[in-house]
């Protein structure tokens, strides 16, 4: 018999998979890798490790998936706190490491523009992604969770286990480290004096 | 001053949505992770399965074993040591 997963909610496929339906888990896993992926790597800054630490997060998940209901979570505030506990772990185990720069994959060349003006914007999201990795690691977490994957405060909160203001509160403040440290990136006559350099 | 700071804002967050995209996974990770996940050959997946009963059908076990051991070495320590008696009062 060929059951229709795909059409699985969540509920139904977690209540599945906690019984042991491992194809119902893998309704789930297709639906998240994705984010969960792009979250890791944002964090990690390399597809090796972004790729091992989302593995881990599923078999993590797969493992624990029985206890999940008692959480009070939805799955994906579930996946990305289990996913940015094997992340803190990965930044403690590699702090001796260099990372490899996020701007690899990230600075994506479009082919119709002028290579002066991809050469600018290239540098502008290298700027970027310097500044945001030099910010705190709960900070980093709130500006990917908000641009990279488009929670909600009140989603970040649930990821982060802190309440929606308390996430504003963190947003506002980022946002004040954040100018100052763009200052020099917004600054679309700076960026053009630093390139006619 | 207000204005001025949201007006900051307004162009870092523009800033960070136009730069911030979600990366995609390869899709033969994807494919190949999902294939371990839900292959029931896999020792991971089935431990993970079967790990809590068959955990705890080990616990019962040995703690059955045990006890079975400790009341069987006592009848004979016990048993010996009647014997003992009963030899050293006869003599």
């Amino acid at each position: 018999m060929v059951r229709k997963v795909p059409e699985l909610s969540d509920e139904n496929a977690l209540k599945l998979a906690a019984q042991g339906d491992q194809e119902a888990f893998g309704v789930l896993y297709e639906r998240y890798v994705g984010r969960i992926y792009s979250y890791i790597y944002y964090r990690t800054g390399n597809q090796n490790d972004a790729e091992d630490l989302t593995a881990r997060v599923f078999f993590r998940a797969m493992r624990h998936v029985e206890n999940y209901t008692d959480r009070g979570l939805p799955l994906s505030a579930w996946l990305y706190r289990i996913a940015h506990n094997l992340v803190a772990n990965w930044h403690r185990d590699n702090s001796r490491k260099k990372e490899i720069p996020l701007d690899e994959i990230i600075l994506v060349r479009h082919s119709g523009d002028l290579p002066e003006i991809v050469l600018i914007e290239n540098e502008e999201k290298e700027n970027l992604l310097n500044v945001i990795h030099r910010l705190p690691s709960d900070r980093q977490q709130l500006i990917i969770l908000k641009f990279v994957e488009h929670l909600s405060n009140a989603e970040i909160g649930q990821v982060m286990g802190r309440s929606e203001g308390a996430v504003k509160s963190l947003y506002h403040r980022t946002l004040l480290t954040l100018r100052d440290d763009f200052d020099f990136f917004l600054a679309s006559g700076s960026i053009e004096k630093d390139y006619s350099k | 001053m207000e204005s001025t700071s949201s007006s900051e804002f307004d162009q870092i967050e523009n800033v960070m949505h136009s730069s911030l995209r979600p990366v995609a996974p390869r899709p033969e990770f994807v494919e190949g992770l999902h294939q371990r996940l839900t292959d029931p050959m896999n020792p991971r997946v089935r431990f993970t399965r079967q790990y809590s009963s068959q955990f705890i059908l080990l616990i019962l076990t040995t703690l059955l074993s045990g006890i079975v051991f400790i009341l069987a070495a006592t009848r004979v320590i016990i048993s010996l040591v009647r014997e003992f008696r009963l030899t050293n009062s006869r003599s």
